[in-house]
C-alpha cells in the first residue's frame, strides 16, 4: 500500500497523462449517453402504445399486452447494442502497461 | 414433505459443494505473496463467462426472482417496465468503471473498493466511513437474504425453516470462507446457469399448463385487466419510473460486491465480452420472470405473495423439473449472500485491521485471517437468521441505497474528475446517505425515490467540498492519471 504523504498547496498537481486514461474517458462517455437514451426511449415507446388505453382496449402480442412488448423489444435492442458500440467505440489495451490502443478486433 | 422435489434440489447443493472443493484446493497451490490477492480478487484472473456470471448473479437476488415478480402480482406489467432498466447492467457497470478502474487497481493492489478510495483520498475517515457502511448494511442485507430464501423453500418443499438455513447458509459459508473469490465467481457460474433454466423452463411449464400463448392472454385479460394497464395499480408515473431508472442503473456499480468485480477481469477482451453477454443474460433473467399477471390467472385470490414463482413452478412442471427450477431462486440468494460475505471480510481484514491495525500482516497471514472471520461472520450471520431482530429490517431498508448514496461519488468523479478531493468525498459520503436514510424514515409517499434526492445532495457535497478543500497530493494525480513512467518513478 502506499504510505500517505501530505497534500501539495492547492494548485491541482500536472502529471503526464497515461494515453490509456483517455481513451477510458471516452468509452465511459459512450456508455452514460447509452444509459441517458435508456429511459426516454423505453418510457416514450411504453407510454405512446399504452399510456392512456383502457384494458378493455390492450391488444396482446404473444402472452402480453402490446405496448409492453414493445417495450421488451425496445430493450432486446439495447441489450444488443453492446456489441455494434464496443466495435465501434472501445478498444484493447494493456491493463498492466500502456501500450498502443487496438481497435478491438473480434 | 415433497421428495420429488427435494431431491433435485439437494443434487443442487451437492454440485455446488463439489464446485467449491475445487476452488479450495486450486486455493492450496497459490504461490507465496498472491495467496490474499487470490483469496479476495481470484488474482484478477477472470475470463469472459466467469466475469459476466459473477456480475449478474452477484446483482440478481432474492428481489430478482422472488420479491420482484411477486410484486408484478399487485402493480402488474408497469412494475416489470421499471425492472427492466436493469438488463444493461453489467455494460453499464464495466463501461462507467472502465478499464481505468481495472488499471489503477492493478497499481495499488487493490482488493476493495475501499482500497481504491484510500488511495485516491489519503483520507483515514473515508475509509472508516465507508468501510462501517459496508460491515452494517451488508451484514444486515446477508441475514435478510438467507431469511428470504429459507421461508420460500420451507413453504415450497415443506422441510422445516431451520433445516433449510442451516444447508444452504452453511453450504455458502464454507466454500466462500475456505475458496475465497475463485470459489464464488466459479458457483456464480453454475448459479447463473441454474437462473437461466430456470426462467426458460418456467415459461415452457406455463404454456403448456394454460394451453398456448392465445389461451394465456385471454384468461390475463379476463383474470387481471388492472394488471396489464399504464400506470397500473401501483401508480408507477413517470416520476417514479425515472426513479428506478435511477435505482437500477449505474449507480449500482458502487455497491462494493459490484466494485470488486469490475476490477476482477483478466484483460480487455474478457471485459468486452462480458459487456456483450451480460445485458442478454439480465434480458433472460428479467422477461423469464415477469409472471405476476400470469400468476393471477392460477392464483386468482392473489394472496400467495412471495411464494408466487416457486409455487408457480411446483404447479405447472413435474417434480424433479420443478426441483431444478427451484434451485434458481435459491440460486440468486446463495449468489448474493457469498459476495457480500466476502465484501464484509475485506473491509474488515484488509481494509481497517491491515490498513491501521497491523500493516504488517504477511500475505499468508492475511489471506488465513480472511478465511477464519469469513467463517466467523457467516456463522453469526446464520444464528441471526434464525431468529431475526427487529431491527434488522429498519437496516435492510437503507442498506443499498445508503451504500449507493455514499461511494457512487466519490468513486466515479474520483476516478475521472482531478478535483475530487477527501473534504468533497467525505461530505458526499456522509450527506448522500444521511439524506437517503432521512428521506426513506420520515418522509412516506413521495412521487420521487429517495435515492434520486439523496444522490443529488451527494453529487453537490462533493463537487462543493472538492472546490473549497485542498487539491489532491501530486502522488494521487500520478497513481490516478500518470503515465506508467511516472507512476514507476513514485517511491514506494
Amino acid at each position: 500500500m502506499l504510505p500517505h504523504r501530505s497534500s501539495d498547496s492547492g494548485k491541482l498537481p500536472t502529471v503526464e497523462e497515461d494515453p490509456r486514461f483517455r481513451q477510458c474517458r471516452k468509452e465511459m462517455c459512450v456508455v452514460m449517453v447509452y444509459w441517458m437514451l435508456l429511459l426516454p426511449v423505453l418510457l416514450g415507446v411504453a407510454q405512446y402504445m399504452g399510456g392512456s388505453t383502457q384494458a378493455r382496449d390492450v391488444s396482446f402480442i404473444f402472452v402480453w399486452p402490446d405496448w409492453f412488448f414493445w417495450s421488451q423489444a425496445v430493450v432486446a435492442l439495447f441489450a444488443a447494442a453492446p456489441w455494434f458500440i464496443i466495435r465501434a467505440f472501445f478498444q484493447n489495451m494493456s491493463l498492466d502497461s500502456a501500450h498502443d490502443c487496438e481497435r478491438e478486433e473480434d | 414433505m415433497r421428495w420429488g422435489l427435494i431431491a433435485p434440489l439437494a443434487g443442487y447443493i451437492i454440485l455446488i459443494i463439489g464446485v467449491g472443493i475445487w476452488a479450495v484446493r486450486r486455493r492450496a497451490h497459490t504461490p507465496a505473496g498472491q495467496k490474499s490477492e487470490e483469496y479476495f480478487m481470484g488474482n484478477r484472473s477472470l475470463g469472459w463467462i466467469m466475469l459476466v456470471f459473477t456480475i449478474v448473479a452477484s446483482q440478481a437476488s432474492a428481489a430478482t426472482f422472488i420479491g420482484g415478480p411477486a410484486l408484478g402480482l399487485e402493480w402488474g406489467y408497469a412494475w416489470y417496465l421499471a425492472g427492466m432498466f436493469q438488463i444493461p447492467s453489467a455494460f453499464l457497470f464495466l463501461g462507467v468503471l472502465g478499464k481505468k478502474y481495472a488499471i489503477v487497481g492493478r497499481r495499488l493492489r487493490a482488493v476493495s473498493v475501499t482500497e481504491v478510495l484510500k488511495a485516491r483520498y489519503e483520507s483515514p475517515i473515508v475509509v472508516v466511513l465507508v468501510s462501517l457502511a459496508i460491515v452494517v448494511f451488508a451484514g444486515a442485507y446477508v441475514v435478510a437474504q438467507m431469511v428470504g430464501g429459507a421461508r420460500v423453500l420451507e413453504a415450497v418443499t415443506g422441510l422445516d425453516y431451520n433445516w433449510m438455513l442451516v444447508i444452504f447458509g452453511l453450504t455458502v459459508i464454507l466454500y466462500t470462507a475456505f475458496g475465497g473469490f475463485r470459489a464464488v465467481a466459479l458457483t456464480d457460474v453454475v448459479q447463473g446457469i441454474f437462473m437461466l433454466f430456470g426462467a426458460i423452463v418456467v415459461w415452457v411449464g406455463v404454456l403448456s399448463a394454460t394451453g398456448g400463448p392465445t389461451n394465456l392472454a385471454e384468461d390475463v385479460k379476463g383474470a387481471a385487466p388492472d394488471l396489464i394497464v399504464l400506470p397500473g395499480p401501483g401508480d408507477l408515473g413517470v416520476l417514479m419510473l425515472f426513479s428506478f431508472w435511477v435505482l437500477l442503473g449505474v449507480p449500482v456499480l458502487a455497491l462494493p460486491h459490484i466494485a470488486v468485480r469490475c476490477m476482477s477481469y483478466k484483460n480487455s477482451q474478457s471485459m468486452h465480452r462480458a459487456m456483450v453477454a451480460g445485458p442478454i443474460i439480465m434480458l433472460i433473467f428479467t422477461l423469464g420472470y415477469n409472471l405476476g399477471p400470469i400468476g393471477a390467472t392460477f392464483y386468482p385470490d392473489r394472496d400467495i405473495g412471495d411464494r408466487l414463482i416457486p409455487t408457480l413452478m411446483t404447479d405447472v412442471l413435474p417434480d424433479a423439473l420443478a426441483g431444478l427450477a427451484i434451485a434458481a431462486p435459491l440460486a440468486a440468494v446463495m449468489s448474493t449472500v457469498d459476495a457480500f460475505l466476502l465484501v464484509i471480510t475485506t473491509s474488515i481484514v484488509r481494509d481497517v485491521f491491515q490498513n491501521y491495525a497491523r500493516p504488517q500482516t504477511t500475505d499468508a497471514a492475511s489471506s488465513r485471517a480472511a478465511t477464519i472471520v469469513t467463517a466467523v461472520l457467516g456463522l453469526v450471520f446464520l444464528a441471526l437468521a434464525f431468529q431475526p431482530p427487529e431491527y434488522l429490517q429498519i437496516l435492510v431498508l437503507y442498506a443499498i441505497g445508503g451504500l449507493e448514496s455514499a461511494i457512487l461519488f466519490p468513486l466515479i468523479l474520483g476516478l475521472y474528475w482531478r478535483r475530487g478531493n477527501a473534504l468533497g468525498a467525505g461530505l458526499s459520503a456522509i450527506g448522500g446517505a444521511g439524506t437517503f436514510i432521512a428521506l426513506t424514515a420520515l418522509m412516506e409517499g413521495l412521487p420521487i425515490h429517495p435515492i434520486v434526492i439523496a444522490l443529488l445532495v451527494s453529487l453537490t457535497l462533493y463537487v462543493v467540498g472538492s472546490a473549497v478543500g485542498k487539491a489532491p497530493s501530486t502522488r494521487t494525480a500520478v497513481v490516478f492519471w500518470g503515465s506508467d513512467r511516472e507512476f514507476q518513478r513514485l517511491e514506494p
